[in-house]
């Protein structure tokens, strides 16, 4: 099995945009999506993040903040889900329901792993 | 990973319901002139449910999580406001917070609120809009959805009614004694304005008309709930009237949005259940000796309801009940519903006498008097005029369903 983290995107907050009967709508297939994969399993983690904080850029000991991210598109939550391949990840995020309301993006990244050491 | 809580369902509209009742009690303590930060705070608050619980879970009980966000949020704007001015009401935010969500305080905020939003210095259009943003939940483009306008006229609507509401320092309070009775008389009619603007469809959204209609009723229980008009007969006829027209919602409208004619109405389609709340409302009066043209139109209703058919519907009742409320309520729909009884009584012929005796500087623009008199002159065999006045409705409503109900009558007469 491999282990993989995935960045969910949003372009702006467009989920402040929704009315409360759509918030509620999302938070109820959304949240049961993510239980689901978290009862089989597949799931490890699922955390959303604030969508500001703090970078740090640090060299031989000078650390100054920033760069500022510029874009609008933010990472608004993590996965953290175990599967055997990263075509397996691709199915199931396709079917991820918060598709359905909002334009977003999910980048999968596979958790490095080294032949003979993981 | 700690397993978050098995997901609880949340009941049917949670999130709007919620919203409505955490403005009106946030209003309570920052006051009215306030009440653009209430309602950003509350909008925040459920931001904040909403992305915190597709992750990990719908918590136990909601409602509390909300609140004590709300409070938390709530608190936190009190506090930034002792540094930035002195316009704010004293609060106490060590112990008078602390009820801040107290389930029974809830309930007489929101009647306050409702007072409030249709306070006689509020134009009246801005009232029905100011009560489904505040005490409805809904949105600025649900509303301009539901009254088939766009968000910028809503929103002005809604920043003049809130304007106002700081100027004439309008409080959140219920009125004294002796305005009580006209004031309450003013959100009754509000209500109904909002119920019949889901019902009499002026937009083509189903969804967004019922939503409309439920929330009218939501609140008109909402004031019967409270001691002060618990026994008020004004308040059970137009829930009663509510109830029953709503039951007939379902059946009025093909699949495919065409209006259908009670005539021609499935009346297996009919809510029995909406009908029983009904005629209990209506039940709980039957002593009452003055009565409120809710009374009658409920009841009017209700032998609508309980008829085993169009054809052997009461209509010499109805049409009593007509003569009774053309008395209180001489506007045209009523006129125009009254010949609708006479004809079904007394014939074609002598109703379409006393429609044609309505002064017609008083018809203008009202497309509904021209369908009625467009079916008198079918049945009494003057096809041509018919058709004319068929053209002419189809031209005064922007309703499709109507207008496709409207061709295809004038489809019938061509043939």
């Amino acid at each position: 099995m491999k282990e993989f983290m995935l960045f969910i995107y949003t372009v702006g907050d467009h989920m402040a945009e929704m009315s409360p009967e759509k918030q509620q709508k999302h938070v109820q297939k959304v949240g049961a999506y993510i239980q689901g994969l978290v009862d089989e399993g597949t799931m490890k983690s699922a955390q959303p993040l604030e969508l500001e904080g703090i970078t740090i850029t640090g060299h031989n000991g000078e650390f100054q903040d920033g760069p500022f991210n510029e874009s609008k598109e933010v990472i608004g939550g993590y996965y953290h889900m175990v599967a055997k391949s990263i075509d397996e990840v691709v199915a199931i995020i396709k079917k991820d329901p918060r598709f359905e309301d909002n334009p977003w993006k999910i980048e999968i990244r596979p958790i490095m792993q080294v032949a003979g050491i993981n | 990973m700690k397993k978050p809580n098995t997901p609880k369902a949340l009941t049917d509209h949670f999130f709007r319901h919620e919203y409505s009742k955490m403005v009106a009690v946030i209003s309570r303590y920052f006051g009215l002139n306030k009440l653009d930060l209430a309602e950003d705070i509350v909008q925040d608050t459920l931001l904040e449910a909403m992305k915190n619980w597709e992750y990990n879970g719908i918590p136990p009980n909601p409602e509390a999580w909300l609140y004590k966000v709300a409070k938390n949020k709530a608190i936190n704007a009190i506090k930034k406001s002792k540094f930035e001015s002195t316009e704010w009401p004293k609060v106490d935010d060590s112990g008078a917070t602390e009820d801040l969500f107290d389930e029974n305080k809830i309930q007489d905020d929101m009647l306050r609120m409702m007072f409030a939003c249709c306070h006689p210095s509020i134009k009246i259009e801005s009232q029905t809009a100011l009560i489904l943003k505040t005490l409805c939940g809904f949105t600025i483009d649900e509303i301009a959805t539901a009254y088939l306008s766009n968000s910028e006229t809503i929103n002005k609507r809604l920043v003049r009614a809130r304007k106002t509401l700081k100027e004439a320092e309008i409080e959140l309070k219920l009125p004294s004694d002796s305005e009580l009775s006209n004031r309450l008389d003013a959100v009754l009619h509000s209500i109904y304005l909002l119920f019949n603007e889901g019902y009499n469809a002026s937009s083509g959204d189903q969804l967004i008309r019922y939503d409309l209609c439920r929330e009218a009723i939501r609140l008109a229980k909402l004031i019967a709930g409270h001691d002060l008009f618990k026994a008020n007969s004004t308040v059970h006829a137009l829930i009663a009237l509510m109830f029953l027209n709503a039951s007939r919602f379902r059946a009025r409208i093909t699949s495919d949005g065409q209006l259908i004619r009670m005539e021609n109405q499935d009346r297996k389609l009919w809510d029995q259940r909406l009908i029983n709340s009904g005629l209990e409302h209506l039940e709980k009066i039957t002593k009452e000796k003055t009565l409120s043209h809710y009374h009658i139109l409920a009841t009017i209703s209700a032998h609508y309801c309980t008829a085993i058919d169009y054809d052997s519907t009461d209509w010499v009742s109805i049409l009593q009940l007509y003569d009774v409320l053309i008395k209180i309520d001489n506007s045209v729909v009523v006129q125009v519903n009254r010949v609708i009884a006479l004809a079904k009584v007394k014939g074609a012929e002598r109703a379409l006498q006393e429609l044609e005796a309505i002064p017609v500087n008083r018809l203008v623009n009202y497309y509904h008097y021209h369908t009625v008199k467009a079916d008198l002159l079918t049945q009494t065999g003057k096809l041509n005029q018919a058709k004319t006045e068929l053209q002419t409705a189809s031209k005064l409503t922007s309703n499709n369903a109507e207008v496709q109900h409207l061709r295809s009558k004038l489809g019938l007469l061509e043939k």
